[in-house]
């Protein structure tokens, strides 16, 4: 019934302009629900609306935002990332170790921790392309596996040593009060949205989720790409994890236990499709700041943490519902 | 032709009137009246979007009448649900069947409806009374067998012997030819036939303009939702037909151009691929249009995706301009000129979410560095759109918005940027309208006018016999026999498709 | 349809007949209370299971039972084993029932949740394998299965008198943070803390966020914490990863030393913190001290038959005036060698 009220409001658009709204659609929906939010927490709140407030959720979604826009890129290929969460803690504690044990400089331990996680990324690519697995199920071995050498290079303790510097990456505040991982956000965001409108790997991954098989017959070395996507999402959740790191000065080998969830969930209720062929950088972001608006709004309300998975998974729905119904408009359209 | 004699009762079983359908922003079915008399074979013509589909879903009652009344046998009926409407004896065969593979013929054929009480069910009633069924429908096999492995004419005999199940009145059937042979389609004639003896009426829709005069008693043809006219079979010739179902004169369904045909510029020798294809060899020369005929399984579409790489050979070898190439995967077809449009464009041939522009460049991607030129590509699709006078209203728009038609022209206009000379079409009419044919056969010939080599699949035989400069039968995974021009005829080929006469 | 038949009436057999034969397989002591009767000599096996492997405390725990074993006359074997989380909840009812099945001769172990692991203590008992709590024990706890941990209650009773005492007359804001629902330990600290907390009307609890026993979630929330109460006094964390968390998020906001923070356990870096001033006090358990009393537990009960009582641990609280002193010391970094006992 909310369908049909919905379908008859916009059929009364002009068609290009209807066009463009089934494609924004999800991106405003998510859109108008985190300006609702921001609106509500706003009066509730005197202490939300602040710089420092407002900087200190950037800073606290910038590892999440940071993975989600790398699985973002993996979703759109119908694909999944179950693994972004151990992969980050495995980079982070190995990131700190190269510059703890082995006295990397920090430049070189931060991209050191990048590339184990593109290393865990092109085994996901190569199970997934080569071996023909379904990426839940590589994905979700590699969640394991990670987690598992997670806890045995660091025999279960967290692990220290990394120069004072190294808290820059997550910590760092620019002129003007602008906190480094915010920076990191803007400028991952950016490439992303360059890669998925700019280049062959975003057409070719867009094109691959939507029709595997029309990819393949149109000559897209598909294994390529598809192995791609996974190093590029390995990369981004490592890179996530040493920004964690660097926020505690440490390497936490139980650090993002459930971290994919909140991952998966910016990138859906962001618009894109676990179907694969949809899905956009701006769209993930909204979804991971509502989220962290949510945890955020609910400490400075005091409400329980609990009701906030609540309020995150109902939002979930709701997402994905939106998706449904404008699935169900577009084919209702072409016979 | 025609069925049952002049014993018909007057009354017509199924009487719709003033019928409409209105979904949002579009008028599906408008105010159509009809009648439906019993035993008679009424076929329903029209091109796609002229709202047969939707009538059909009224009769059954899968979707409700926005406005109008439906009459069976004289009596007004109230909109209940799909179940409703079989109680009352319409039954609908749908394209894509509602069978559970898994199961067996009469537990499909009986379910919902299971012979049996207090939740148990009486297997031997029910497979016997399945047994019956199947002889009346001219199925000759053991009802337990699992419907999964027959074939698609016997499911499709399956599904009708299911309507029978409800003692149905009224049948009706969703172009049902569309995945039969020759003989097949004959052998479903004759079961249609037997069925209107009973006194079934049944109600078939199509567009294939030669079984609708092999098979209609009367028809009706759709246009935009309304019925144009409701003539008896006798009264209508093919370019009546047309013109009623298009609303305008198409001279030329079939535009055969003369071309000169060149020198050889593909040739397959000895293409193996275990039971799939047994050594199979041909050639393709510029400005040849080559058909490629057989019967649904005989390996025509193998055969093209074996030469563009789709597939791997265990052995063989194809030639391209007399030199040996090694074809292996599609990126390396499309490297040498090869391009091949799929049998199944939606299932494989397009990224529907995608939009025009991206589907068309997917093959050849204007991009310098791993960075697109999205204006390159801009041109590239407005002009292919000119060209191939592709309908649609913006080049950005979702290819799963427009018509099976414009669809497939996209899909052509992909393989023309990859500046292929030689092309495999494969099937590339289906789903198609009347109107778009044409202009698609057009294409095809032009193409071959301007020196490309053409391998044209496709299970409609008139299609083949009046494009193709030479038609290759195959038959069972072989290549059963070469048929030129000159020798044409439709006995020949089905001679050779099924294998009644070896190679000439 | 016979073959259908035969397979159900086969199955249903060989259902039964795994049924009896799992029941004649050898329950020393099974059903009766354990302890009771003669004890076992030679080898003792037994597996020392945390809530979770991955933090200091455990690890100490560890290297008491360890202890305790090498110390022990005749042989003891450990098995160190634990999942990855303390609210992996099915995974350690898994690992101990694996256990079980091994047939070791006892199980010491915290629970991760008190009335779900009270079914894996039980079922060890039918099996004849002796069960000792460390740490967090069972809801309800079986009368002959001894606990030795600290008493949180009592313990968290008394941080509130700490807070008020930094505090003084005019009191302040306190935070509180949490890590598990559902754990004994976190349900007996909040109890004793709320308790105290009645007889500082001038300590206003202002906050409660869980850090779900996660460093980087206890910076994320109190950090939102210290937006929403600019005025917050005080911090009492109920755990090492809550500690550290929210210390390092007055750190990073400049409020170093303006908030007083007391916290659990005493890690190194929580005690680097008491150095740096960040932390104003830790309540330090004995982890040594109930893998050690735990195992020998343990052992009496299976050598010798008799029920053991439990114990309180004790805690030690650690502040800038005391932490280098040696008694602390042993308590923060204890050795087989130099035992906090």
């Amino acid at each position: 019934m909310i369908s049909n009220v919905l379908t008859s409001i916009t059929q009364r658009l002009p068609d290009a302009v209807r066009d463009r709204l089934y494609d924004a659609v999800s991106q405003l929906a998510a859109g108008g629900a985190l300006l609702v939010i921001i609106l509500f927490l706003s009066i509730v709140s005197p202490d939300f609306l602040t710089a420092d407030n407002l900087f200190n959720v950037g800073s606290q979604v910038a590892y999440t935002a940071v993975m989600a826009i790398g699985v973002t890129l993996v979703i759109i290929t119908a694909g999944i990332d179950l693994s972004v969460g151990s992969v980050a803690a495995l980079s982070g504690v190995l990131g700190v170790m190269m510059m703890g044990n082995l006295g990397l400089p920090v430049p070189l331990g931060i991209l050191g921790g990048t590339l184990v996680g593109a290393g865990a990324g092109l085994v996901n690519g190569l199970l997934v392309s080569v071996a023909g697995l379904n990426p839940f199920i590589a994905t979700l071995g590699m969640l394991t596996v990670a987690r598992g050498l997670s806890y045995i290079v660091t025999d279960a303790v967290a692990v220290f040593g990394a120069p004072d510097s190294f808290r820059l990456l997550g910590q760092g505040v620019l002129a003007g009060g602008i906190p480094i991982p915010v920076l990191i956000i803007i400028l991952v965001a950016l490439a992303g949205y360059v890669v998925l409108n700019r280049t062959r790997l975003g057409r070719y991954a867009y094109a691959i989720g939507s029709n595997l098989e029309a990819a393949r017959l149109s000559g897209i070395p598909v294994r390529r790409y598809l192995t791609s996507v996974y190093v590029i999402s390995g990369a981004l959740a490592g890179f996530g994890g040493m920004i964690a790191a660097s926020r505690v000065a440490s390497g936490q080998p139980n650090f993002g236990i459930g971290l994919e969830l909140d991952v998966i969930a910016a990138v859906v209720i962001g618009g894109a499709s676990l179907f694969g062929g949809q899905g956009t950088i701006l769209g993930t972001l909204i979804g991971a700041f509502l989220i962290a608006l949510i945890r955020n709004g609910s400490v400075l309300l005091d409400v329980n943490t609990y009701y906030q998975q609540i309020i995150i998974g109902v939002v979930i729905w709701l997402a994905v519902y939106w998706d449904q119904f404008r699935r169900k408009r577009l084919a209702a359209e072409t016979e | 032709m025609s069925s049952a004699e002049t014993e018909r009762a007057p009354e017509p079983v199924i009487r719709l009137r003033n019928i409409s359908k209105e979904f949002p922003g579009v008028l599906a079915v408008d105010e159509v009246d009809l009648d439906i008399l019993p035993g008679e074979v009424h076929v329903v013509a029209g091109e796609n979007g002229a709202g047969k589909s939707t009538l059909m879903k009224l009769l059954s009652q899968v979707e409700r009448p926005s406005a109008g009344e439906i009459e069976l046998s004289g009596a007004p009926v109230e909109f209940h649900g799909p179940r409703h409407a079989q109680n009352l004896g319409v039954a609908m065969v749908y394209q894509e069947f509602a069978l559970a593979p898994d199961l067996s013929v009469a537990e499909n054929l009986f379910m919902g409806r299971e012979p049996g009480r207090f939740g148990f069910v009486n297997r031997r009633a029910e497979t016997s009374e399945a047994g019956e069924l199947l002889e009346r429908v001219g199925l000759d096999l053991s009802p337990t067998r699992p419907v999964a492995g027959l074939t698609v004419a016997e499911q499709q005999r399956v599904e009708i012997a299911k309507a029978l199940a409800i003692e149905a009145k009224v049948m009706i059937l969703d172009e049902p030819t569309a995945t039969l042979t020759e003989r097949e389609i004959e052998e479903l004639f004759g079961v249609i036939r037997s069925l209107t003896d009973e006194g079934i009426a049944v109600l078939y829709i199509s567009h294939r303009l030669d079984e609708i005069f092999r098979i209609a008693d009367r028809v009706t043809v759709m246009r935009d939702g309304k019925v144009v006219d409701t003539v008896p079979a006798g009264e209508l010739d093919e370019n009546k037909l047309v013109r009623m179902m298009v609303g305008r004169e198409i001279t030329d369904l079939y535009p055969k151009h003369e071309v000169e045909i060149k020198d050889v510029v593909l040739r397959a020798t000895g293409i193996c691929r275990g039971n799939v294809l047994k050594d199979c060899s041909f050639e393709m020369r510029e400005g040849e249009i080559l058909g490629f005929a057989g019967l649904v399984g005989a390996g025509r579409t193998e055969l093209a995706r074996a030469v563009f790489g789709a597939d791997r050979i265990e052995s063989g070898s194809i030639e391209l301009d007399g030199r040996e190439v090694a074809v292996g995967t599609p990126q390396r077809a499309i490297e040498a000129g090869i391009g091949y449009l799929t049998e199944d464009r939606k299932g494989e041939g397009l990224a529907l979410q995608l939009g025009v522009d991206k589907n068309i460049t997917l093959a050849n991607l204007p991009a310098s560095f791993g960075f697109i030129d999205l204006g390159a590509e801009r041109r590239v699709a407005e002009r292919q759109r000119e060209r191939l006078d592709i309908r649609t209203p913006s080049i950005r728009r979702a290819v799963r918005m427009l018509s099976g038609g414009n669809q497939q022209k996209v899909v052509v206009a992909r393989w023309l940027e990859t500046k292929a000379r030689i092309l495999f079409f494969d099937e590339p009419t289906r789903g198609v309208d009347v109107g778009a044919k044409a202009e698609i056969f057009q294409l095809i010939g032009g193409l071959a006018e301007e020196g490309r080599a053409i391998v044209l699949i496709s299970s409609y035989l008139p299609e083949l016999l009046n494009m193709c400069d030479r038609i290759l039968v195959m038959r069972e995974g072989s290549v059963s026999g070469e048929i030129s021009r000159n020798e044409f005829s439709e006995e020949r080929v089905i001679a050779l498709a099924t294998g009644a006469e070896e190679a000439s | 349809m016979s073959k259908q038949i035969v397979a159900i009436l086969l199955s249903a057999i060989l259902a039964l007949a795994a049924a009896a034969c799992a029941e004649v397989r050898e329950s020393g002591g099974g059903g009766g209370a354990q302890g009771e009767g003669g004890g076992k000599q030679g080898p003792v096996e037994l597996a020392v299971v945390p809530k979770a492997v991955g933090f200091d405390f455990w690890e100490q725990v560890r290297i008491g039972a360890q202890c305790a074993a090498d110390k022990s006359e005749g042989q003891v074997d450990i098995s160190w084993d634990g999942v990855t989380a303390e609210t992996d909840v099915s995974g350690q009812v898994d690992l101990l029932t694996n256990f079980i099945t091994q047939g070791v001769d006892g199980l010491v172990y915290a629970a991760t949740d008190a009335k779900v692991l009270y079914d894996v203590t039980k079922n060890a008992k039918d099996n004849g394998v002796t069960v000792v709590n460390v740490d967090s024990g069972t809801k309800p706890q079986p009368e002959d299965v001894p606990v030795f941990a600290t008493d949180n209650v009592a313990a968290a009773r008394k941080v509130p008198d700490l807070l008020a005492k930094e505090l003084g007359k005019e009191g302040g804001e306190v935070a509180f943070i949490p890590f598990q629902q559902g754990t004994l330990t976190n349900e007996q600290r909040e109890q004793g803390f709320k308790e105290g907390l009645k007889d500082h009307p001038e300590l206003k609890l202002v906050a409660e966020q869980s850090s779900q026993s996660q460093y980087n979630t206890a910076l994320t929330v109190t950090e939102n914490i210290l937006t929403a109460n600019p005025n917050l006094d005080a911090i009492f964390a109920a755990n090492e990863p809550g500690v550290l968390g929210a210390a390092e998020a007055v750190r990073q906001a400049g409020k170093a030393g303006d908030i007083t923070i007391v916290g659990w356990d005493g890690n190194p870096k929580e005690v680097e913190a008491v150095r740096d001033g960040l932390v104003s006090t830790l309540v330090v358990q004995n982890p040594f001290k109930m893998g050690y009393d735990g195992v020998n537990a343990a052992v009496e009960i299976i050598r010798e038959g008799k029920t053991v009582q439990g114990g309180d641990t004790g805690v030690t609280f650690v502040n800038k005036a005391n932490v280098d002193d040696p008694e602390v010391e042993s308590v923060l970094d204890p050795t087989c060698e130099d035992p906090p006992l």
